[in-house]
């Protein structure tokens, strides 16, 4: 069984009286203990994917599956940590009282949650910062509460939307080796990303995505092909693709 | 533990820890100041101002609560995408709108409780400078607390009618502009059907008069909710119509939840 299964998703957005077809009979698998990175570029539809794995939009057509669970049941989303593209919080809450509602809702003891909340915020180097309301922290700060807070139930499935975006590349280097244990103990991620080299670095399979519909889905190798690198492999494709 | 409470309780300390909470609350005690001094001014009803002083500023608090703090913090979650923090875990968005509004409703009955306390402190320091000021007659605190208790329900009614709003439209100052229309008119729409059956100059159909008086239970009656007078006055409280306004007000805000819910239910959160 798949962990995640996008099943023949369609979305449309309306605005006034017009359409856009944002996903266009999606079909996906990831598999459990992988790495996956959607690609495809700005507007493609990846965060619209994303958002409808996490139930916050509705798809016209087709499903989601989480472990089997459909995405509209809400226990879905007990075996998920996800973080947003742009992670938003309370904003006079602390990085503690933060983690402790995700820890909370998502079914933990407050002990489990002090323990596990002191080796994740330890990990992504924010110790200092946890008696601080988040109001006072930068963007790259923020980032990385966002990742705490989707990893302190420990759970088995990683969304990212975008994790990258907006840390140096010391936190880079830190949320890839976050990553790469999170794999080692055989656990799936699956997330968005613009920073091919990362994808290089992490990736088992990616999927790509251009106009809501999917190119490519599969190896790293597969997708390079004859190409010395992955960034001329997908600036290639997509180009041919838009010009056709 | 229940995701509900959960929400409630982020939902309150972020709304305690805002800076317009401070601001708000110094206002009222501003007014409260006002209150000293002015019932030095009045040498008649000293009763009837300090009820009516006292009431404008809890009015004026938990308004500016409500449009400020709570369509404020709604409209953020939802347009800032704050709520993915919270319905991106196992829990629905129903419990995610109950515990919105749990934590509104504790943030209103705390600043309430404490105005409230500070306003008698005001009372009496007013009544205390002032020999011969007397408390309004027939003063019982098991009356000012029923004004209070009914004033605080009409609250909870703009509160519920807030959401409602800020959930079906696009942005803040729509949310509040429809919301002020309601509070608006749920005050004023009852004076108008006193004036059309009272008025002596003015032939009106009863069939007009009648579809006034349904509008006026439709908006919500929010005067029907006040009971200043009685308490300034030293009038009766009816115990009947207490009963029925109040779960008259009860039935009001569940079904302005339910629309609520429902419209939420559905909204694509993007
Ligand atoms: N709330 C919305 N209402 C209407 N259209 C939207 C909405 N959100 C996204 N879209 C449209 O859906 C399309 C896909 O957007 P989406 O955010 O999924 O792209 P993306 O692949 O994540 O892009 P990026 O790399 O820039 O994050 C875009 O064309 C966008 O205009
Ligand atoms: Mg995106």
């Amino acid at each position: 069984m798949a962990e995640i299964l996008f099943d023949h998703i369609s979305k449309t957005f309306r605005y006034g009286f017009k359409r856009q077809t944002v996903l266009d009979n999606l079909t996906l698998d990831i598999e459990k203990g992988e790495v996956f990175g959607f690609l495809g570029p700005n507007g493609a539809g990846k965060s619209t994917s994303i958002n409808i794995a996490l139930d916050f939009i509705r798809a016209d057509s087709g499903r989601v599956l989480i472990k089997g669970t459909q995405a509209t049941d809400s226990n879905s989303r007990r075996n998920i940590g996800y973080m947003p593209e742009h992670p938003h919080f309370y904003e006079q809450l602390t990085p503690r009282e933060l983690l402790e509602f995700g820890g909370l809702t998502s079914g933990m003891t407050r002990n489990d949650i002090k323990t596990q909340a002191g080796i994740i915020l330890e990990k992504l180097e924010l110790l200092p910062f946890i008696y601080r309301p988040v109001r006072t922290f930068s963007k790259g700060m923020k980032q990385r509460i966002g990742l705490a807070q989707a990893m302190i139930h420990d759970p088995e499935i990683l969304i990212l939307d975008e994790p990258m975006s907006g840390l140096d590349p010391l936190g880079r280097r830190l949320i890839s080796r976050l990553i790469l244990e999170f794999k080692e103990a055989g656990k799936t991620v699956f997330f968005s990303t613009h920073i091919l080299n990362d994808v290089e670095m992490l990736c088992d399979r990616i999927g790509v995505l251009h106009k809501g519909k999917l190119l490519y889905c599969g190896d790293l190798q597969g997708f390079q092909k004859d190409s010395n690198t992955l960034e001329e492999a997908f600036v290639k494709e997509i180009t041919d693709r838009s010009t056709r | 533990m229940n995701p509900i409470w959960l929400i409630t309780k982020i939902t309150f300390k972020e709304g305690i820890r805002n800076r317009i909470l401070f601001g708000i609350t110094l206002l009222a005690l501003l007014l409260f100041a006002s209150n000293v001094v002015l019932t030095n001014l009045f040498s008649l009803e000293v009763g009837k101002v300090m009820v009516d002083l006292g009431f404008a500023a809890l009015s004026l608090a938990g308004l500016s609560i409500i449009f400020f703090l709570g369509i404020g913090m709604l409209s953020q979650d939802i347009h800032n995408k704050t709520v993915y923090m919270i319905v991106g875990r196992p829990v629905t968005r129903a419990q995610y709108v109950m515990g919105k509004f749990g934590g509104m409703t504790l943030l209103l009955f705390v600043v309430m409780l404490i105005l409230g306390f500070l306003a008698m402190v005001s009372f009496g320091i007013g009544s205390a400078l002032r020999p011969g000021a007397t408390m309004p007659r027939n003063f019982s605190w098991v009356s000012l607390l029923t004004t209070i208790g009914f004033h605080f329900l009409s609250l909870l009614i703009v509160l519920s009618v807030s959401f409602f709003f800020t959930v079906i439209s696009s942005s803040i100052y729509l949310a509040m502009l429809f919301t002020f229309c309601i509070y608006f008119i749920g005050h004023s729409l009852e004076t108008i059907v006193k004036v059309l059956i009272k008025g002596e100059f003015m032939e009106v159909s009863p069939w007009y008069v009648g579809l006034m008086k349904g509008m006026s239970w439709l908006f919500p009656n929010l005067s029907a909710f006040d009971l200043k007078a009685n308490l300034a006055y030293g009038l009766p409280y009816d115990g009947a119509y207490l009963i029925w306004t109040g779960l008259y007000g009860c039935a009001y805000i569940v079904i302005m939840f339910l629309l609520t819910l429902v419209i939420f239910k559905q909204k694509d959160l993007c």
